[in-house]
């Protein structure tokens, strides 16, 4: 092993273990090694690191092109970031030093403080390397995409979600992001999620609803979904056998997967607007309606689940520790919902869409109906189903799925 | 921060040009500007006006005439569209700026702003914010009035990489004969980072073949400095910098001139650590350039400082960051 290589190797044993690295990990880095802070632009095979030095190095990266365009600061989604004149987003921790940095990389006056005695790294190779290097990944970074949580979902993850999910995406998903292994085209056969987009990749912890994390599940990977903007919509464990695009089990389904590309699939996740938040207490039953991923999300149970997909549009979630479904997910909302909203012009039926007047209110039963309906003749067997609407039938309290009226109308 | 586009509509036209009218110099470089269509026309105007004795600056006419100009143009389709964009335009000039500089073959950044709207425009506060604005997009950090903005430039050399701290500097059209007629320029605006240390070093390499046989880097960079302050022309209130005697300002250090080298003799007995000036020659934006009248500010300045060419110091650090460079 080089020089370099044994002092990234020293480097990843003292990035954070119970997080993501941050641009305030490369800040500090700055301040305490510069040399190796301008080496990690010249890290060999991305793919060949660890997930968490990957990240570090793809900041780096980030930073390094963000020096050589020119880059304006900007808020999205309630968290600051860099914006480079030609693309390319650097997540911003402390907008305050973190802009500081960049202006003192841009302008290079850190140079004084080098100068004066305060550091050592002066005019290095490393340093030239970070500034006017040719790199493969430069434009690939200025192409990259930058995704983001949409306020609705934001807002679900902290208002009665089982805690879990909101450890995962501020962790696993931000990191499965970057260091993805498989990617799937499509999340849909239409509508805007055909051009939607699944994140597979290996995290390094799994979490749990008290705040701490276990291992990360063998034969599992971790899903993250977006839809073509860029939404993150749903975030999850599944089956590994099920993301490998070699397994015939996967063949003709959505989405198609592929072997991601580390100089192509290049994205950040931002999630300032989950960030922080104090989460509420668990809502058993509560459907939460995702106008990105065109799905409503429902929990019967607070517990750690992965997903497994039933059909195109039903994935139920199964506890990790019983094997428990203790949820659901309903796909096509739209498409069910025009079910229902035909049914519900008969007045017999006693099926009622209620129309406010930002939002449209449905029974998620009735969606579930409508899926059957859609479904049948069955190709596969209705006892799950049947389960799930035996869960939802205990519900004392059923509540209404609420989708915003512009959706609805728009079906 | 408004854009660059709403600043453009603050701007109002100059009354006192109506009795004041541009130079012919200035007015012909300036037509020349604004009826070219594409930036080799535009440099090749500009190149013309650098390499003129209508400019005093010795060094600009070293650098075009040895081809270490880069220049970035700005036209008012430009300044009518987004900062981001105009971030980006500078930023690819610059970003090729250093390539060369790195490499040795540039040691000079032109960004000119070719704007009939702005080479007509009255000098006062809303021109002030254009200016600051434009050295904001071009930094990439908060620009003030009345202080030195610089940036680095870096050159490769036996020892590796070294950096050169330079001072950004503002000229305008609204100069052409008020009091600070030696930082007009035609077409509109302009700023430039010229950095003498980073000249002087391939001078030393021999990538500047300047005719000139000194062997000190740092004596040429002074002996050329003080030429062109001894050679500004004089402006309605006078000339704008001009060397002290040293019979009535005497210096405190030995004279950093090797014995075999040629003095001109425009700068025989003259102080060579500081000089004056009716304006301060560090400072990037200067609030004193932006009045609509013609009358330059009070007290002249006769400190402004030429050690940081020469005078290898501990606490010089100006010497050290724009003269030596960092390595």
């Amino acid at each position: 092993m080089d020089d370099l290589g044994s002092r990234l190797l020293g480097l990843e044993s003292q990035l954070p273990h119970d997080r993501v690295p941050s641009f305030a990990d490369l800040r500090a880095l700055f301040e305490a090694d510069r040399e190796l802070f301008f080496s990690l632009v010249t890290a060999a095979d991305e793919k060949s690191l660890g997930n968490s030095l990957r990240m570090l190095v793809r900041l780096a990266r980030i930073t390094a092109v963000l020096t050589r365009d020119g880059f304006e600061m900007a808020t999205r989604s309630n968290q600051y970031i860099a914006e480079g004149t030609r693309g390319g987003f650097l997540p911003l921790v402390d907008a305050e030093r973190d802009a500081r940095l960049l202006e003192q990389l841009w302008s290079k006056s850190y140079l004084g403080d080098d100068f004066r005695g305060l550091k050592s790294a002066k005019g290095s190779m490393a340093e030239d390397q970070f500034f006017f290097g040719q790199f493969d990944w430069l434009d690939p970074i200025r192409r990259m995409r930058l995704f983001r949580v949409d306020a609705m979902d934001a807002s679900a993850v902290v208002e009665g979600l089982p805690r879990y999910h909101k450890f995962q995406l501020l962790d696993s998903a931000q990191e499965v992001v970057v260091c993805p292994l498989i990617i799937g085209e499509g999340l849909r056969t239409d509508g805007p999620l055909k051009k939607g987009q699944a994140y597979y990749g290996k995290p390094r912890r799994r979490w749990l609803n008290d705040g701490t994390s276990v291992d990360a599940p063998a034969s599992k990977l971790f899903a993250v979904y977006v839809d073509a903007d860029g939404s993150v919509y749903d975030w999850d464990w599944k089956d590994e056998s099920l993301c490998q695009p070699s397994s015939p089990v996967v063949v003709n389904t959505t989405p198609r997967l592929r072997y991601a590309d580390a100089r192509t699939d290049v994205a950040v996740l931002i999630v300032g607007n989950v960030f922080g938040q104090e989460v509420k207490p668990f809502r058993k039953g509560h459907p939460w309606y995702s106008v990105a991923g065109d799905c409503v999300f429902c929990y019967f149970e607070e517990r750690e689940a992965y997903e497994e997909r039933l059909d195109e549009f039903l994935t139920k979630y199964v506890a990790f520790d019983s094997g428990e479904c203790v949820g659901f997910k309903l796909k096509y909302v739209s498409r069910l919902l025009d079910v229902v909203q035909r049914w519900s012009k008969q007045d017999d039926e006693a099926i009622v869409v209620h129309v406010q007047v930002d939002s449209v209110e449905v029974d998620l039963e009735f969606l579930m109906r409508a899926w059957l309906m859609r479904s049948l003749p069955k190709r596969l067997p209705l006892g799950a189903a049947m389960r799930l609407f035996e869960q939802l039938e205990r519900n004392p309290k059923p509540e209404k799925v609420v989708i915003p009226r512009e959706v609805a109308e728009s079906v | 921060m408004p854009a660059m586009a709403q600043l453009m509509d603050d701007l109002v036209q100059d009354p006192w040009r109506t009795a004041n009218p541009f130079t012919p110099e200035i007015r012909e470089a300036t037509a020349a500007l604004l009826s070219n269509s594409n930036d080799a026309e535009r440099e090749a105007v500009l190149a013309g006006w650098l390499r003129s004795t209508h400019q005093p600056c010795l060094f600009a006419r070293i650098a075009v005439n040895e081809g270490r100009i880069r220049y970035c143009f700005l036209t008012d389709d430009d300044l009518r569209k987004t900062d981001r964009h105009l971030r980006a335009k500078i930023a690819t000039h610059r970003f090729e700026w250093h390539q060369d500089a790195r490499d040795g073959r540039a040691d000079a950044f032109v960004i000119a702003v070719v704007s009939d709207r702005l080479a007509h425009a009255e000098p006062n506060t809303a021109m002030k914010k254009v200016a600051l604005h434009l050295c904001h997009l071009y930094l990439e950090r908060e620009i003030h009035e009345d202080a030195r903005e610089d940036e680095t430039l870096p050159l490769t050399d036996k020892d590796g990489l070294a950096w050169y701290r330079v001072g950004v500097d503002y000229f305008g059209s609204h100069a052409d004969r008020r009091w600070y007629c030696d930082h007009r320029v035609p077409g509109g605006m302009m700023l430039t980072a010229n950095s003498v240390g980073h000249m002087a070093a391939c001078v030393r390499q021999g990538t500047v073949p300047t005719g000139d046989e000194e062997a000190s880097r740092f004596a040429w960079a002074l002996r050329t400095t003080m030429s062109l302050i001894d050679k500004t022309q004089s402006g309605p209130e006078g000339r704008c910098t001009y060397l002290l005697p040293i019979s009535e300002k005497p210096t405190s250090r030995p004279c950093p001139f090797p014995a075999e080298m040629k003095i001109p003799k425009g700068i025989e007995g003259k102080n060579f650590e500081v000089y004056g000036g009716l304006y301060h020659t560090d400072h990037t934006v200067r609030s004193s350039f932006f009045r609509p009248d013609s009358d330059p500010p009070g007290e002249p300045f006769s400190d402004l400082d030429l050690t940081y060419l020469y005078d290898d110091v501990a606490g010089n650090d100006d010497f050290h960051e724009m003269s030596k460079g960092y390595k």
